[in-house]
């Protein structure tokens, strides 16, 4: 730190002080345009809302928690499971038409030696 | 005191009656307070504006929470506080030496110390000198020259004792004037 120089008179101590005073006064005094209050408030109505946000997406998320709770339960109310039947489906569209009653009957895998889509049978 | 704006919320914006009023209040009654916080840590206009916007935007964000706060008045200067310190990036553009010569050559001239406070080489110096200071001492002398902000509110939103932010702006003041009084010396060392 600086020391204060002995030779420095009081009168410049105390100009050195009304300076610092007036000038730490000023230092923060800036004032804005005119229209900050006008401008502030429209940046603020042009926000969307963030509690409408729940609202706006509840019905979505509502009616895709119906779809898959319906696809749930279809899905479990018959005996084989769900990915088996999916790959069944998948496999009797895609597959060659030889393989389609195969597919139908066990879908895993069709048992034809030469059918590149099915799954092979367990050894 | 600002005259109060009529203001009508889009009606594609839900908004409850209530929540606007409070926001609006909030603006007329703090902007010009949230304008110098933010001015005080960025010295620029437009910037200080934007931090505005943005303190005010986070109180539309949390308006649930500001609701149950005390003081709403505090909750904005923390708030403009925060948004300022992380928006400050640039550094004073003057030089210590530049500003202190523009300084040295008013006084020589005669000027008051009022007058020559007022000057933009001044508050150019006093911002290098600021800069200059420890992180704790230069936050609570900023803080402590916004006008509408007393020792208690700066100590709300540093987060200290009362009697901290006093220390610290005297300490802050000691060493700045130390400064101040060095550099108005050299001229009279240069001249002798």
């Amino acid at each position: 730190m600086t020391e204060m120089p002995e030779k420095y008179a009081k009168r410049d101590e105390r100009f050195v002080d009304e300076l610092l005073d007036s000038a730490l006064a000023q230092y923060a005094q800036a004032e804005p345009r005119p229209g900050l209050e006008g401008r502030l408030l429209a940046r603020l109505r042009s926000e969307p809302d963030p509690a409408a946000f729940g609202w706006r997406w509840l019905p979505m998320a509502a009616a895709a928690a119906v779809v898959f709770a319906a696809v749930l339960y279809f899905a479990g109310s018959r005996e084989s499971p769900l990915a088996t039947r999916l790959i069944s489906r998948v496999m009797s569209r895609s597959s060659p038409p030889h393989c389609r009653s195969a597919v139908a009957a066990r879908p895993i895998s069709c048992g034809h030696a030469g059918c590149s889509r099915c799954v092979p049978p367990p050894s | 005191m600002a005259v109060p704006v009529q203001v009508t919320w889009s009606r594609a914006i839900p908004m409850v009656e209530e929540t606007a009023d409070d926001l609006e209040v909030l603006v007329q009654e703090h902007s010009a307070m949230v304008f110098r916080i933010a001015y005080s840590v960025l010295r620029n206009p437009q910037d200080a504006e934007d931090a505005a916007q943005e303190t005010f935007l986070r109180a539309l964000r949390y308006r649930k929470r500001l609701r149950q706060v005390e003081d709403a008045r505090r909750w904005l200067a923390r708030v403009a506080w925060r948004v300022a310190l992380d928006r400050r990036r640039r550094h004073p553009e003057t030089s210590l030496e530049d500003a202190a010569e523009a300084v040295r050559s008013l006084r020589a001239s005669g000027a008051a110390s009022d007058q020559i406070a007022a000057g933009r080489q001044m508050m150019a110096l006093l911002e290098v000198l600021i800069a200059a200071l420890p992180a704790e001492l230069r936050h609570a002398i900023t803080l402590s020259a916004v006008e509408e902000m007393p020792a208690a509110e700066a100590a709300a939103v540093l987060e200290i004792p009362e009697a901290t932010v006093r220390t610290r702006v005297f300490r802050a003041r000691q060493i700045l004037k130390e400064k101040l009084a060095a550099l108005l010396e050299a001229r009279h060392d240069r001249d002798a």
